[in-house]
């Protein structure tokens, strides 16, 4: 008997200890994205514009956790103006505190992301060159015919959920968010 | 419990919760390092630069917040990228002196005795601490004790800013 209730003790304690442990905020987060748009999976072309690493950050509920990513259109914000044209074959220029660099490139929808097994940098991204000579780009963002990469002069300091583009980057611009990334 | 047992303990909780709240009007003396141009300003634009980024210190939800023309801006009809072309204006006066009160009031009593001290030990502060990793901070170690970020800093609380320090610690980190 005395086992039989140690075991259910431990069942329940198994059942329990999982949702003591979630976060409300993350949950928050996740559940103030909305559901998917019909007709498009969740896959590398989901929730183009949104921040991506809130789920694929590490904290759940997506699978694949990504180091760091986005979407990219070709124009900046414009007032009235809800839809854009994705940048697609964009090449996302990214330099670690290391001076290593990694590509990557969006997809039809204007969405990249780079997976941990791609690349291990190290924080911050976008950092200066060790011998003082002249600024290399942070992140960029160049295209065939759509002109030269357009730099980023700030660093993402760190990783997780913050290392999403529209964690800083959303529409409309305002005193904390430069609007959408864009080419042009 | 009498009725009159619990009046007296309830006034004297009564009175308990009164004596902890501040009267509105309080205030807090602080020896204060300078928050003129010369002395302030090439401190605020090294930590605008190096903390102040919006998925840092530019955030309204931190104990730490830093305006700076790059990130977080105190007019709600300014936007951040003034070093992008976004037509962002650069630093305000208002967001240099709403990052010296938000950096001058986060520890008042530690800041005074620093100051007081002529900034001899400037890790009693806990942004000091946090920037050289001595403490858990998110953003890891961001400087090394003695590097031009740190005496950007140390200086500052010391009373004569070298803004040499704070030039270089602004282009190393870019």
């Amino acid at each position: 008997m005395i086992r039989r209730s140690l075991l259910a003790a431990a069942v329940t304690a198994g059942l329990i200890a999982p949702a003591a442990c979630a976060d409300p905020t993350h949950e928050a987060e996740v559940n103030a994205l909305g559901p998917e748009v019909p007709g498009i999976p969740p896959g590398p072309t989901h929730r183009a514009g949104q921040p991506c690493l809130t789920c694929h950050g590490g904290l759940g509920p997506a699978g694949a956790t990504f180091l760091t990513a986005g979407t990219v259109y070709v124009n900046p914000y414009t007032p009235g103006t809800t839809a854009y044209q994705p940048l697609v074959g964009g090449d996302v220029h990214l330099v670690d505190a290391n001076r290593l660099t990694y590509d990557a490139l969006t997809n039809e929808v204007g969405n990249f992301f780079v997976t941990p097994s791609q690349w291990n940098p190290t924080f911050p991204l976008g950092d200066a060159p060790a011998d003082g000579g002249p600024l290399d780009i942070s992140v960029g963002v160049a295209s065939a015919g759509l002109g030269s990469a357009t730099p980023m002069t700030t660093h993402i300091m760190r990783g997780g959920v913050y290392a999403s583009c529209a964690y800083c980057h959303f529409d409309p611009p305002g005193p904390t968010s430069p609007g959408h990334v864009y080419q042009n | 419990m009498t009725p009159r047992k619990t009046t007296l303990a309830s006034a004297a909780l009564a009175c308990l919760a009164a004596c902890t709240v501040p009267p509105a009007s309080s205030t807090i003396l602080v020896d204060a390092p300078s928050e003129s141009a010369t002395e302030w300003q090439p401190v605020a634009d090294y930590l605008g630069h190096r903390c102040g980024s919006l998925d840092c210190h530019g955030d309204l939800q931190r104990s730490l917040i830093i305006w700076s023309c790059d990130g977080l801006r105190l007019d709600p009809t300014d936007v951040p990228g003034c070093h992008m072309g976004l037509h962002a204006p650069a630093t305000t006066s208002g967001e240099y002196a709403a990052t010296y009160r938000s950096l001058v009031g986060l520890e008042p009593n530690v800041m005074t005795e620093v100051i007081a001290s002529g900034g001899a030990d400037p890790d009693l502060l806990t942004f000091i601490r946090k920037a050289r990793g001595e403490e858990a901070h998110k953003g890891g170690q961001l400087v090394v004790a003695g590097d031009a970020q740190d005496q950007c800093m140390c200086t500052w609380l010391a009373g004569n800013t070298n803004t040499n320090a704070c030039t270089q610690a602004v282009s190393s980190t870019q």
